[in-house]
């Protein structure tokens, strides 16, 4: 049996999901062109898998095996449905910036997936520990994915100028290649870090 | 037979919940976003015209145009909701002209052009170019109006745009 | 709204590709892309499940969800219709066409989740196409995604016989792959706007 600290730091180092597991991509690329639009991401999903993972867990010998399926959905779009509707009333820029990704929050393979080999095999308690686990793991891959973004794309960090006026901004970054560009990049480094730690 | 009946209603049930979960949260944060949506209108409508105290919304060719009315109910200008071609899809902008056919503001409410190129339209460094033109000027890229290096298309959208909505306005407004 | 249909395409196609600068549909194409037949298999099964789911949450969209006020349904409904049309499809295709459904049939499930099938019907009705338009849409950007699929998998074959370091191998080279690649599709930007 795993601690609880085990199960949330996975999330985070061993299993983070973006660089390790290498899931939920579309968002990661799409929106981490600023770091703020990275942890607003992050922070949207995190909560979509806390409730939902909450929700499966708690019912989870009420589903029928057979109709899970459809189940997880409805429940995982009814959350993603709150957060576009808080986010579109709360905060607007955020919103318009995340745009589609926060509806395709939906098919993020990380919640689904959490559902599927998580939520509904264990406790309350121990499906909020991982889903925190792993919702942190994304947020914090995302927020340094649009933190190298936007230093590099355009001279600031968290909208705050940071390069001085001569700073010339890499357009690249700022555009879809570098995003793609940026987190091959990064993962080459995230693996070169873990087998330097003797981590596997 | 009864397993399947059972499954269908706890699927029911589930989706009831859902929904009326929905509806619910849907109620508090309707109001909030028409509010801001109106709040975050009137707004840019002040910046162009300070001392604007109603708006009246006229359709032509799509494009919303919102006639707008000072204290003493008197003509101040002009804000057109309108389009532009751009290099990354259409650009949404706002145009301000005054009475007498000045461009006094621009503002750019949505855009797809490349970051650190064509979304100089959206800085001042381009915008200084255009306020200050008058309806009666030729506005054309090249002539009266410079498009920019690099990003020839989103300019150039931009300033042919312009031209048309001036002539919209002029000819039914002004 | 009237927008060309040959714009529509262009765009759906080259300038605005689906996987190259929307990152829709990334799971997929990192998955399937290193085999050329598996990744012409997964292309013709998105274009067709696309295409239909496309017309089906249009028609929802226009005739319930819109006329009832009830957008904020939009998400739950359409990914409910795409995971019951999968479904569906899979058993007719099962049924009715045993070949069709060895081609395509083991990546139906797949589809589900993938995103860009739930993606195109939202911007579908965020663009307020009409009917005609939709289609058109749905099936350009289905050819878009095979196209970006086919040409990375076309790569990828050959990049197993490349020297990479150990640490890229995988997923890391790929992307920088598919960057290089939006790099060379963003030259259609501009070209054409809808």
């Amino acid at each position: 049996m795993t601690t609880l600290a085990q199960e949330f730091s996975k999330g985070i180092f061993k299993e983070n999901p973006t660089f390790r597991l290498v899931l939920g991509m579309c968002p990661t690329l799409a929106v981490t062109l600023s770091a703020i639009n990275g942890f607003g991401m992050g922070i949207s999903a995190l909560f979509v898998l806390v409730c939902s993972n909450i929700a499966i867990s708690a019912l989870r010998n009420v589903i029928p095996a057979k109709v899970r399926m459809p189940a997880y959905i409805l429940i995982i779009a009814t959350f993603v449905t709150i957060v576009d509707m808080v986010l579109k009333a709360y905060a607007a820029t955020l919103h318009e910036a995340l745009g589609i990704f926060i509806p395709l929050i939906v098919v993020n393979c990380i919640i689904m997936g959490r559902a599927e080999a998580f939520a509904r095999k264990n406790t309350v308690g121990r499906s909020v520990i991982d889903a925190l686990g792993m919702g942190i793991g994304f947020t914090l891959s995302l927020t340094v994915l649009g933190i190298i973004r936007e230093i590099f794309g355009a001279g600031s960090i968290f909208n705050i100028q940071i390069m001085g006026t001569a700073f010339e901004p890499m357009g690249i970054l700022a555009t879809p290649p570098g995003a793609f560009i940026t987190l091959g990049v990064m993962l080459g480094l995230v693996n070169y870090m873990f087998k330097r730690l003797g981590i596997e | 037979m009864r397993e399947s009946y059972k499954m269908m209603l706890i699927l029911l049930i589930i989706g009831v919940i859902c929904g009326g979960l929905l509806s619910l949260v849907n109620g508090v944060t309707q109001p909030v976003i028409e509010a801001r949506a109106k709040a975050e209108f009137q707004e840019a409508m002040g910046t162009f015209f300070p001392d604007v105290e109603r708006a009246e919304e006229e359709v032509i060719g799509g494009e919303n145009y919102y006639l707008c009315y000072d204290a003493a109910d008197q003509f101040i200008g002009v804000v057109g909701n309108v389009k532009a071609a751009g290099y990354g899809g259409e650009i949404s902008y706002d145009l301000a002209v005054n009475a007498a056919g000045d461009i006094v503001g621009i503002r750019i409410s949505e855009h797809g052009e490349t970051a650190g190129i064509g979304d100089v339209i959206a800085k001042d460094t381009f915008q200084e170019r255009i306020i200050g033109l008058n309806y009666a000027d030729p506005i054309e890229a090249g002539v009266d109006v410079d498009t920019i290096t690099g990003a020839t298309v989103s300019t150039g959208g931009m300033i042919s745009s312009i031209r048309r909505v001036m002539n919209v306005i002029g000819e039914n407004f002004l | 709204m009237d927008v060309n249909l040959l714009a529509i395409v262009f765009v759906a196609i080259l300038a605005n590709n689906i996987v190259l600068s929307q990152f829709l549909g990334i799971c997929p194409y990192l998955g399937v892309s290193n085999r050329l037949e598996t990744s012409m298999g997964m292309g013709m099964a998105v274009i067709f499940v696309m295409t239909m789911s496309a017309v089906v949450t249009w028609v929802i969209d226009t005739f319930l969800l819109v006329p009832f006020d009830l957008i904020y349904l939009r998400t739950i409904t359409f990914i409910l219709v795409i995971a019951g049309l999968v479904q569906l499809v899979e058993t007719v295709l099962k049924k009715t066409n045993p070949t069709l459904f060895r081609a395509m049939g083991i990546y139906l499930p797949l589809i589900t989740t993938n995103c860009t099938i739930l993606g195109v019907a939202l911007l579908n009705v965020q663009a307020g196409y009409n009917i005609i338009q939709t289609i058109v849409y749905a099936i350009a950007t289905g050819i878009g995604f095979t196209l970006a699929l086919v040409i990375m998998a076309g790569i990828r074959e050959r990049l197993e016989l490349a020297n990479v370091s150990s640490y890229l191998r995988g997923a890391a080279v790929s992307l920088v792959t598919a960057g290089i690649l939006s790099l060379a599709f963003m030259g259609f930007k501009g070209m054409m706007t809808l």
